[in-house]
């Protein structure tokens, strides 16, 4: 059903594949602090068994101070701060993925997390001609600037405007 | 402090070769849209169902319906391997060489195994690395997900 007044076309987010080029930064929007009820709750419900995660008398035995934030959701976090600059137009994972992944110091609740990325190349994929590979490498800091993660990451992304 | 970890997954138990299939399944339910938003993470093709349901590309990809974000069934795949992996973990240094096998859809159960790769003992006496390849599985048999994967696993305490 129509709401009869003409409409604008919704606005558009996100970069096409014509729209990226090697070597092109992005200082990605937002930042997060993280909490530890958050953190507890992603390691409970995706089963991690660790207690490092959400047990502090346990991790205090292990040289932490408080609970670490477990970092594949720091990494979470960070990769989704970087998806309307880079994936908003994902055509789906193609078989690719991450070459690699990396933790480089610990993350506590209370740390705000922020990301940047560069274009470390840009091609065809074989699969379909409809949408190209976009491959960046993604930093994660913490608020005193000190590297926490870093990734790389191959985006299926569209091609043309929607 | 009590013993609160298990006895058979110290560094001494893991053996290049050996391949563990985990008990755990975990079967991915709506939730996976608040992860995702909670992550930051808003992209149409993992939390807009009418988008997913009339976009031209993802009706016919994705046969109309939602994929789940990828950093999610990660999670899951690594958490339904980490009793057996990372219990007695020190710290998880990261991945490599990740790949989307298969799409994952609201519904599905996953599974997981880990390969042994590889074990170095290094020079603490404390703990060594094991790299394992972790495989997530779907319900039908299908890998959805592979990746390598880092832990640094504790010795067995004399």
């Amino acid at each position: 059903m129509s709401r009869g007044a003409p409409l604008p076309e919704r606005r558009d987010r996100g970069r096409t594949f014509e729209q990226f080029a090697v070597g092109q930064r992005f200082d990605h929007h937002w930042g997060r602090t993280l909490t530890e009820a958050e953190s507890i709750a992603f390691a409970t419900t995706t089963m991690n068994a660790s207690p490092l995660y959400f047990n502090a008398q346990f991790a205090a035995a292990h040289g932490h101070d408080r609970i670490p934030v477990d970092p594949l959701l720091a990494w979470n976090i960070v990769f989704g701060m970087t998806v309307e600059d880079l994936s908003f137009q994902l055509a789906g994972a193609g078989n690719l993925g991450y070459p690699v992944i990396r933790f480089l110091r610990a993350v506590y609740p209370g740390d705000t997390l922020y990301a940047e990325s560069e274009v470390l190349a840009i091609g065809p994929w074989e699969g379909a001609d409809d949408c190209g590979l976009v491959h960046v490498r993604t930093l994660g800091r913490n608020q005193r600037g000190q590297l926490v993660l870093e990734y790389e990451r191959k985006i299926l992304v569209r091609r043309g405007r929607r | 402090m009590k013993h609160l970890t298990g006895s058979d997954n110290y560094f001494e138990d893991f053996t290049p070769g050996q391949r563990i299939r985990h008990t755990l399944g975990r079967t991915v339910g709506p939730e996976h849209v608040p992860f995702t938003l909670q992550c930051m993470n808003g992209v149409p093709l993992h939390v807009n169902a009418d988008f997913c349901a009339t976009d031209p590309v993802a009706t016919e990809r994705f046969g109309g319906r939602a994929v789940v974000y990828g950093g999610y069934v990660l999670a899951l795949v690594r958490g339904l391997a980490s009793r057996d992996t990372s219990e007695n973990a020190m710290a998880e240094p990261g991945f490599a060489n990740g790949r989307h096998l298969k799409p994952v859809f609201e519904g599905d159960t996953l599974y997981a195994e880990s390969d042994v790769i590889e074990v170095s003992p290094g020079h603490d006496p404390t703990h060594g690395l094991v790299r394992f390849l972790l495989r997530g599985i779907n319900q039908r048999d299908e890998v959805v997900l592979e990746i390598e994967r880092d832990v640094v696993v504790r010795r067995r305490p004399a």
